[in-house]
């Protein structure tokens, strides 16, 4: 019986198309033959290549492996076929099931085609397929589907009912229940007019902000989205609720999918950043916190170590996200089953390794920039009114070579970066300026943080160089200000020194004085300097040092000049004339990013050793992208990197992303291995709907028109009780003749439970609500404090995510532990969940509040009754079961006051399958 | 029926469960058994035809012992370090957690000979050390991490990453529970989180079923158990309408039914986890085997989770995890202070272990139970500072007893100072490659499918040590 039904399966996708069962034989030969017979030239045995043509067909000493239309001369048959297992492949391992030999010997008897893997291939515009049944198509992707079930004789399943296909589409789009309201008026709607009633609701359901938020969800899965770094002490990565905030913003503008791939990987170095209409902040910046998503240990043994494995996540979350491609596997080897070679990996570890994360400063409106501005004229009249500029020039104390001058900024720097409003040009020797309403005289060449207002934030970054002293010895004053050195990007020395402790030193006197950092432990890493200003302080920066002692060296710039005689009381009463305007300086938004480093290309680790370097790898992405990579001369390169992933030539971005709108609206990918388009991946079940999708999609990459044509069509609509036959013959719905069921996402059932009790806080975005601590929540790290039980009644997306500590109701119900990309979330089915549902005073609280809303909205036990079922079901009782509840409620056995009885009535709905069930 | 897993009917076999599941909704009622592997409605790859083999384990208490025991303390003597204490270490030091390394540091206590074996125990483990002669000493384990959390996730998945399966996750997913009402992975708490927290425990890719369910040896133990309702009554009132309610669905298919199948089980586990606690009814001796009222309040609580471990052993629960008692001070990781801390630690430890060794082996259930002593890592044979011992990956000691093992025996050696494993140096894939042997799981075919590609606990690496199965 389960042979007949696997091979019938296995006949129905062979017919599909001519992916399909070339397909299948590439999967196999790659899950079983690749390990050692593909492309990874290292691990390669007796020279054989099974993933090319021409290895298939080489000649070997007995034959051919494959001889086309000749399976019995076939070397690769004989071998998996062989009786003696130590001639028999795969080699130390279980034979090929009976069912895989055959697919082997059909396909060679068939003439054993090879054709590019079909991912590789370009985006193909195939026509829509004529039908028998025209009626059915209400869009031509039904046409795609429909003719598949034809052409095996299948009947798709009827239509939903319309309040069931209204609950489907509302979660689906919105992740929360239709009130009754909307119930009420699209039924009524939906008397008059089906089509429209289904088009306006679709188009209200795209307009609402909660669109972002269920879509948001969805993208947050695959970046490891997380608020700290997990490990012993579960860190903060501070900021990271921004980006969270710019992926429902993006998702709820519409911001097309090009532009919103370009933003997460290159939104620093877009010409033409977008801007928040509301806060008037840069919006294409904070989509680059996608990076730094990883966890992180706070003291690496090894930090080069520690770096190439937060590069490999990096790498792995961005190939699986954008193109499907499981490019980390290529970090120690060739890709043992993709074209994708190890110095590929290491030419995109190059973008990185020319980048740096950074808590950004972004300038609300510009207006911080444009009072600066204002400020910097001010302070220029008030020193020209008050200093004659013919003071002496200050002398140079010779310096005894006892160390080495990294910088002086006296004729260079040039190649330093500033980062936000605080340093905006550097003092030029002799120059006179203001600090704190004191004039001042620039000895030598020096950055300085507080000449525009104390109250200016920034940091200033300096060019990457591999560490050659024991010693850095940086001449500085300031207060409220910090030096850090980051070495080999490593930055959660900010919360625990340990092993780094002395990268990071805080700066408070306001005399010149020498700060020694001992870096000797890190010879030969390459680290760059960062001095940064974040409050109402500031800092001054005149030379570096190296050296390998701890003694101070000697400075070039040993004294400033001494400041010319000035009427100090006019000085004060113009500073009193500015000291409004500055007082009213906006503080800047500090928000995750990444920004362009040094360039650096980045050696090959052999064997994915870093003690092992090969030869450098030169950026570039890999080829089997299809959209090969222009580096500019300077900068990193992301931005021409990220527009290659958009390019028209570029087959898999638009392909990967209409199959994870697919995935979510039809609970299965057309591609069922969402983040693996590889031969490893399953093979498309309708390759030709994935292309129409995708060339839709690509036409204008908008994400909302791509999910309003699915929820649209017909096969959307589908009811999720299969036609028997058609069950029968294709029982795991390949062909799609029918909608299956859905369980809902964790978040939408804790949302749901807000929703009916009335409780749900529909605000939209902010910092997240602290996570509620259960007494089983134990570990390092711990909060000292427990978040509300409900949340505050805001939607799950916006409970905090802390890596040690996630809610227990949601990971229950499968929300995936942020490691690395997840766009197919395991569907698990156990008890666990069905104790929480039972036994969390959460569902408690939520069912008594519900209970409480209803007793005071309806008088009459009826009506209570149906508003219940409207909210938890989408539908009003039935019969039967407005005779139950209202047994239930008016049980005279049950003790205890009435409002009781009702939260047991919610409590109960909240435990029916139906309410986490979406038909 | 008695409350003991092991004298329920034995368990439907897979394939029998298979035949049923195709011909209908037969299958349903195992739904609590093989969680959603069903209820996904597809198996995942490899588990229909386990085991691989005939187990000679059918289920692991695993003592992690947080922070990592020095080996040159417990069981694995070097009178070097005695001679050449206070002066220079003489090999070159690799890199350290806290780069603070000092002189050679000899161990402060005394070893002697224990059972027929004549294992080496040092005075910190005298219980344990009555229990010698089960034994299978590993001293030659090495982790690739010098930090605690990557080693812990290294020790529990595999990967020095967070995200992956736990060990404990794996043998639920290959083997299910033998029992209902209780699930196939436990975590007894004794209250210290590894570091890396309850990742260590987590199920990573496989289904949420085979994560860990932490249990607290004292109070409700687990959470959701407790019902919120004042009388029982009520929850059945309330029970009994959502069941009838779930009846009038239309549609119905696995999953609905799965879900109905683990209310039901949620129901009995309300049960079934208050009967576990209940110790009460043990022995006087029983509770003085295990130290359960001991004068120190860390053994009373290991020896409650030592106890619980093999009440849950009984009932069929497949992986048992066990974490350590706080004591005064820190947990086995000790950088300063080491004879303090090691003798709480030791002193939190030693008897419950002996109890549940014996109590194991007298009810004739130790040859069937493979019983792991182990850390995440060992500690250095120089100083930390003048009276610590620093994290020391290269070469350190674990145990292993019963299910299998060649009891009395040593394998693996380290240097003269115990720094690095020298002789048959083992990598923590190798321990998990024999563990799933002893189970009768094949480590290279104990795999899932994620995203296309198999995955295993021991990755591409892991070789059985077939040395240490009797």
């Amino acid at each position: 019986m389960s042979t007949l039904i696997i091979l019938t399966t296995c006949l129905l996708v062979g017919a599909t198309t001519d992916g399909g069962r070339v397909a299948e034989v590439r999967s196999l030969l790659a899950s079983k033959c690749y390990a050692c017979h593909g492309p990874d030239a290292s691990g390669r045995q007796a020279d054989l290549r099974l993933d090319t043509m021409e290895g298939q067909r080489s000649h070997r000493r007995a034959g051919a492996p494959v001889v086309p239309g000749d399976p019995a001369n076939s070397l690769l048959l004989q071998r998996i076929t062989h009786d003696d297992i130590d001639i028999r492949m795969p080699a130390e391992a279980p034979p090929l099931e009976e069912e895989e030999v055959t697919l082997l010997q059909d396909w060679i008897e068939a003439g054993a085609s090879w054709p590019t893997h079909w991912a590789w291939k370009p985006i193909d515009n195939p026509a829509v397929p004529v039908v028998n049944n025209t009626n059915w198509i209400r869009d031509p992707l039904d046409a795609f589907v429909l003719a598949q079930l034809e052409s095996e004789e299948l009947a798709p399943a009827a239509q939903a009912e319309p309040t069931t296909w209204l609950r489907r589409v509302h979660f689906d789009l919105l992740g929360l229940p239709p009130s009754p309201t909307i119930i009420e008026t699209f039924e009524a709607d939906y008397e008059i007019d089906p089509e429209g009633a289904r088009e306006r609701l679709v188009d209200t359901l795209l307009a609402s902000p909660h669109f972002g938020e269920q879509w948001g969800r969805h993208w947050l899965d695959l970046v490891r989205y997380a608020e700290t770094c997990g490990h012993e002490f579960d860190y903060p990565i501070p900021h990271a609720w921004r980006y969270r905030d710019w992926v429902v913003r993006a998702f709820n503008n519409n911001v097309t999918y090009d532009r919103f791939v370009i933003e997460q990987i290159a939104g620093d170095l877009v010409t033409s950043p977008r801007m928040d209409g509301a806060t008037g902040l840069d919006d294409s910046l904070p989509g680059t916190g996608f990076w730094f998503f990883s966890q992180g240990t706070h003291a690496p043994v090894d930090v080069r170590q520690d770096e190439a494995d937060r590069i490999e996540n990096q790498l792995d979350v961005f190939g699986k996200t954008f193109t499907g491609l499981t490019i980390s596997c290529a970090r120690c080897h060739d890709h043992k089953f993709d074209p994708i070679r190890t110095d590929e990996y290491y030419a995109l570890a190059g973008y990185l390794q020319s980048s740096r994360r950074r808590d950004a400063y972004l300038d609300p409106g510009g207006r911080i920039e444009a009072r600066l501005q204002e400020l910097d004229q001010a302070r220029r009249k008030i020193v020209q009114s008050i200093v004659t500029p013919d003071h002496t020039r200050s002398e140079d104390l010779p310096t005894e070579e006892t160390t080495t001058l990294l910088e002086s900024f006296d004729q260079s720097g040039e190649d330093w970066f500033s980062d936000g409003q605080a340093f905006d040009a550097p003092l030029q020797a002799d120059q006179a300026y203001l600090q704190d309403d004191m004039l001042h005289i620039a000895g030598s060449g020096q950055w300085h943080s507080g000449l525009r207002s104390p109250r200016a934030q920034g940091a200033l970054r300096s060019p990457s160089f591999t560490i050659e002293n024991d010693w850095l010895h940086h001449r500085v004053k300031g207060r409220g200000a910090r030096i850090r050195v980051i070495i080999d990007g490593f930055r959660l020395n900010e919360y625990n020194p340990l092993l780094f402790e002395d990268c990071l030193k805080q700066i408070d006197n306001e005399d010149w004085h020498h700060v020694a950092q001992q870096v000797g432990k890190y010879r030969g890493h390459v680290a760059w300097i960062e001095y940064s200003d974040d409050g109402d302080g500031w800092i001054a920066i005149d030379e570096i040092h190296g050296s390998d002692d701890a003694s101070e060296p000697s400075w070039l710039g040993d004294v400033d000049p001494a400041v010319p005689e000035h009427d100090a009381e006019r000085l004060n009463a113009a500073m009193e004339s500015i000291r409004d305007d500055e007082a009213s300086l906006e503080a800047p938004v500090r928000v995750l990013a990444i920004t362009d480093g040094t360039p650096e290309e980045q050696v090959v680790y052999l064997r994915g050793n870093h003690e092992t370097p090969g030869p450098i790898a030169y950026r570039g992405s890999p080829s089997i992208m299809r959209s090969p990579t222009e580096v500019p001369a300077s900068g990193s390169g992301r931005l021409e990197l990220a527009q290659s992933l958009v390019s028209a030539r570029n087959p898999l971005t638009a392909r990967v992303m209409a199959n994870r709108v697919w995935h979510h609206l039809m609970g299965r990918g057309l591609v069922e291995s969402v983040d693996d388009f590889g031969a490893m991946g399953r093979a498309p079940t309708h390759l030709d709907l994935l292309d129409h999708l995708a060339t839709r999609f690509r036409s204008d990459w908008s994400v909302k028109d791509l999910v309003r044509v699915i929820v649209l069509s017909n096969t959307y609509a589908m009811s999720s009780s299969a036609n028997p036959h058609s069950l029968l013959i294709d029982p795991e719905n390949r062909l799609l003749h029918y909608r299956p069921m859905k369980r809902l996402t964790a978040e939408s059932i804790r949302d749901s439970m807000l929703a009916s009790s009335g409780r749900l806080d529909p605000t939209v975005g902010g910092p997240p609500v602290a996570i509620h601590l259960s007494d089983h929540m134990t570990g390092r790290g711990r909060p000292g404090t427990s978040g509300p039980l409900d949340g505050n009644g805001r939607r799950s997306l916006y409970l905090e995510v802390r890596r040690n500590f996630l809610p227990p109701l949601l990971t229950t119900f499968d929300m995936p532990t942020p490691a690395t990309t997840a766009g197919k979330r395991n569907n698990s089915n156990v008890p666990a969940q069905s104790l929480a549902l039972m036994n969390d005073p959460f569902v408690h609280e939520q069912a008594q509040r519900w209970a409480d809303r209803i007793l005071i909205e309806h008088d009459v036990d009826e009506a209570r009754i149906h508003t219940m079922f409207l909210e938890a079901f989408g539908r009003p009782p039935t019969i039967n079961e407005q005779a139950l509840a209202l047994e239930f409620v008016s049980d005279s056995t049950e003790s205890g006051p009435d409002d009781t009885r009702w939260a047991d009535l919610g409590h109960a709905l909240f435990n029916t399958k139906e309410f986490i069930y979406l038909d | 029926m008695h409350p003991c897993g092991r004298h329920l009917p034995p368990p439907i076999s897979r394939r029998e469960m298979l035949t049923r599941s195709a011909g209908g909704f037969g299958a349903v009622a195992m739904a609590g058994l093989f969680g959603d592997a069903l209820g996904a409605g597809h198996l995942p790859n490899g588990v229909a035809t386990l085991p691989h083999h005939v187990p000679r384990a059918r289920s692991v208490i695993f003592l992690y012992m947080d922070g990592g025991p020095a080996q040159m303390d417990t069981f694995d003597p070097k009178p070097q370090l005695t001679r050449l204490h206070g002066q220079a270490f003489p090999m070159e030091i690799e890199a350290t957690q806290f780069d603070n390394n000092g002189l050679t540091l000899q161990s402060p206590w005394q070893f002697s000979r224990h059972g027929e074996c004549g294992h080496p125990v040092s005075d910190l483990f005298p219980h344990v050390a009555t229990c010698a002669d089960e034994l299978c000493v590993i001293r030659s384990m090495t982790s690739k991490f010098s930090e605690h959390t990557n080693a812990n996730y290294f020790l529990h998945t595999g990967l020095g990453l967070a995200g992956r399966p736990t060990m404990g996750a794996w043998a639920s997913y290959g083997l299910g529970s033998e029992t209902r009402d209780l699930p196939g992975f436990v975590v007894l708490n004794g209250g210290l989180t590894p570091p890396g927290g309850l990742d260590c425990f987590g199920s990573g890719f496989l289904p949420a079923t085979h994560q860990g369910s932490i249990l607290k040896p004292d109070g409700y133990g687990m959470a959701h158990v407790n019902p919120m309702e004042t009388d029982g009554a009520s929850q059945q009132r309330k029970l009994s309408l959502v069941e009838r309610l779930d009846a009038g669905r239309a549609t119905r298919n696995d999953a609905i039914e799965s879900a109905i199948a683990n209310q039901e089980m949620a129901f009995r586990m309300q049960w079934a986890v208050p009967e576990l606690m209940g110790i009460d009814g043990e022995s006087t001796l029983t509770r003085q085997l295990y130290g359960l009222d001991a004068d120190y309040e860390p053994t009373k609580i290991f020896a409650r989770q030592c106890l619980l471990a093999r009440r849950l052993v009984e009932r069929g629960v497949r992986f048992i995890e066990l974490t350590c008692p706080a004591v005064d001070g820190d947990r086995w990781d000790q950088h300063d202070n080491l004879k303090v801390g090691h003798q709480n630690n030791a002193r939190a430890v030693d008897q419950p272990i002996a109890g549940l060794l014996k109590d194991l082996k007298s009810r004739g259930l130790l040859d069937e139970t493979l019983v792991v002593w182990a850390g995440e890592f060992g500690r250095t044979p120089f100083a930390q500072g003048s009276d610590g011992r620093d994290h020391n990956p290269f070469g350190y000691t674990i145990w292993m007893a019963g299910g299998g093992v060649r009891g009395g025996m040593v394998y693996g050696a380290t240097d003269e100072y115990g720094y690095k494993a020298v002789e048959n140096p083992l990598e923590i894939h190798d321990l998990h490659a024999t563990m799933l042997h002893l189970m009768g799981l094949d480590h290279t075919r104990l795999t899932i499918n994620v995203g296309g590609r198999e995955m295993r606990l021991t990755d591409v690496h892991g070789n059985v040590i077939h040395d240490l199965v009797s």
